[in-house]
């Protein structure tokens, strides 16, 4: 008989918390993902929905309890990297990013060129201009935000963190030839010195960000060692942490890694290593939950590589802002087609994706037996 | 059957980390030992489901923490 499936239920099983394991951060990674595209979606709309927007008490009072969510799911991210990061000669590093990661990078560039030239036919203007505008942030990895002799360039969407993972993996490995922890923290931090005081400078190859995020990666070794994200963080732990960043939160503070912007500097990123850590430990409290939801969430999170890229195709080439201007008087009705939309396009996405490679897995295997049954081994 | 799946999985996985300072032995642990990205985990999958014809259900993965595990888990699905 076919066992009936529930939509969520806890298992308290003690192997969740005893060890490192394969797939222990992909309910975490889930979850991220899609408070992302959330938070994307609610943007366009939270000006249609509210007429003061952000400034708007009601939104004040909903987004307070989440000012974790506001420094820490970046560091947290690029923390859960740091658990794949091993020491290893820099051409192997080199090659294998440049393998892995560099060719989707460069499908999520392509991607957005079609529909580039899709939207240049629907809506007209300088399809040379709109080009440079959108292909030049891709090529040379500006952040998004970034100001070029006076222009704002066209943003590289979420994919910035595909592009600051593979350079700051490299950088990190640089890093990690060194044999003594003081000396690879001394280099780390000072990289995180020079890219505060560079901070508002349009430098390519989210520079910045490499220097920052590659110190978030070495954290998260260092948490994979220690095996923090196991145990229970003490609870006034959390909560001192929660205060501190209410608090700076309040005064103006802000640490929006993907923008480059750090109101308070320095602050703000110790904000944002302390939030990270906090932020992952208390996820990781929810790896307890199974059944249908939380697979669904797991499965989201174990492709998130893909579903960062492709998301990153719909959410820089969907000309969202003019979709959402049909739905003027039925923001909420936008804003549910928009979430779908999204959703949709990433899970076909990826589904594409693995059905793709599984080809190209198969197609290999066949080609090796092909070659052993005609030379033997 | 077992002593198959493990030699195929630590000869796969050498070849993944390439590198002589890494002892890859039955005992190393997948996240301490070989720390693979998510992404090299991803893609060691697809290929055991592929070798073997299987499908890894999502409750196995958390127990898989050392090669020998995986090859035991392997070894379950494949018999079953």
């Amino acid at each position: 008989m076919k066992e009936k499936r529930r939509l969520l239920w806890v298992d308290k099983d003690p192997s969740l918390y005893s060890s490192n394991y394969i797939g222990m951060f992909d309910l975490t990674k889930g979850l991220i993902m899609v408070e992302i595209i959330l938070s994307h979606c609610i943007n366009d709309y939270l000006n249609l929905l509210l007429y003061d927007g952000g400034d708007n008490i009601l939104v004040q009072l909903l987004l307070s309890p989440l000012t974790l969510l506001r420094y820490g799911p970046v560091p947290m991210l690029f923390m859960i990297c740091g658990y794949g990061v091993r020491r290893q000669r820099i051409k192997k590093c080199i090659k294998n990013h440049i393998k892995i990661f560099l060719f989707p990078y460069l499908c999520v560039m392509i991607g957005v060129m079609i529909f580039v030239f899709i939207k240049w036919g629907l809506f007209g203007g300088s399809l040379v201009g709109r080009l440079v505008q959108q292909v030049l942030p891709f090529l040379f990895g500006f952040h998004p935000g970034a100001h070029l002799l006076g222009d704002s360039l066209e943003q590289i969407g979420p994919v910035w963190f595909v592009f600051t993972y593979i350079f700051g993996s490299i950088y990190l490995n640089f890093v990690l030839q060194a044999k003594q922890s003081w000396v690879q923290v001394f280099i780390l931090a000072a990289g995180t010195a020079v890219a505060l005081i560079l901070v508002g400078l349009p430098l390519p190859f989210c520079l910045q960000q490499i220097l920052i995020c590659s110190g978030f990666m070495y954290v998260g070794m260092a948490l994979k060692r220690e095996k923090v994200p196991q145990q229970k963080l003490p609870l006034y732990i959390v909560l001192i942490i929660y205060l501190i960043c209410t608090v700076s939160t309040e005064l103006g503070g802000l640490a929006e890694i993907g923008n480059n912007v750090y109101r308070f500097g320095g602050i703000d990123l110790i904000l944002a290593y302390l939030a990270g850590v906090v932020l992952l430990c208390l996820h990781q409290r929810l790896n307890v939950l199974q059944g249908v939801i939380a697979d669904g969430l797991r499965w989201i999170g174990r492709h998130m590589m893909w579903f960062c890229c492709v998301h990153t195709i719909s959410y820089l080439a969907v000309p969202w802002k003019k979709i959402g201007a049909y739905f003027g008087n039925y923001p909420l009705i936008g804003l549910l087609v928009e979430i779908l939309t999204s959703f949709a396009f990433a899970i076909l996405g990826c589904i594409l994706i693995e059905v793709g490679i599984k080809k190209r897995i198969a197609k290999k295997r066949a080609s090796r037996k092909d070659i052993i049954s005609r030379y033997g081994d | 059957m077992y002593q198959e799946i493990l030699q195929n999985i630590i000869n796969y996985w050498k070849n993944i980390i390439d590198d002589d300072a890494i002892d890859i032995t039955p005992q190393s642990n997948l996240m301490d030992d070989l720390s693979l990205s998510s992404v090299e985990m991803l893609n060691s999958l697809l290929m055991l489901e592929d070798t073997y014809g299987v499908v890894i259900p999502e409750k196995s993965l958390r127990h898989m923490v050392t090669i020998e595990d995986v090859a035991r888990v392997l070894t379950e699905i494949v018999q079953k």
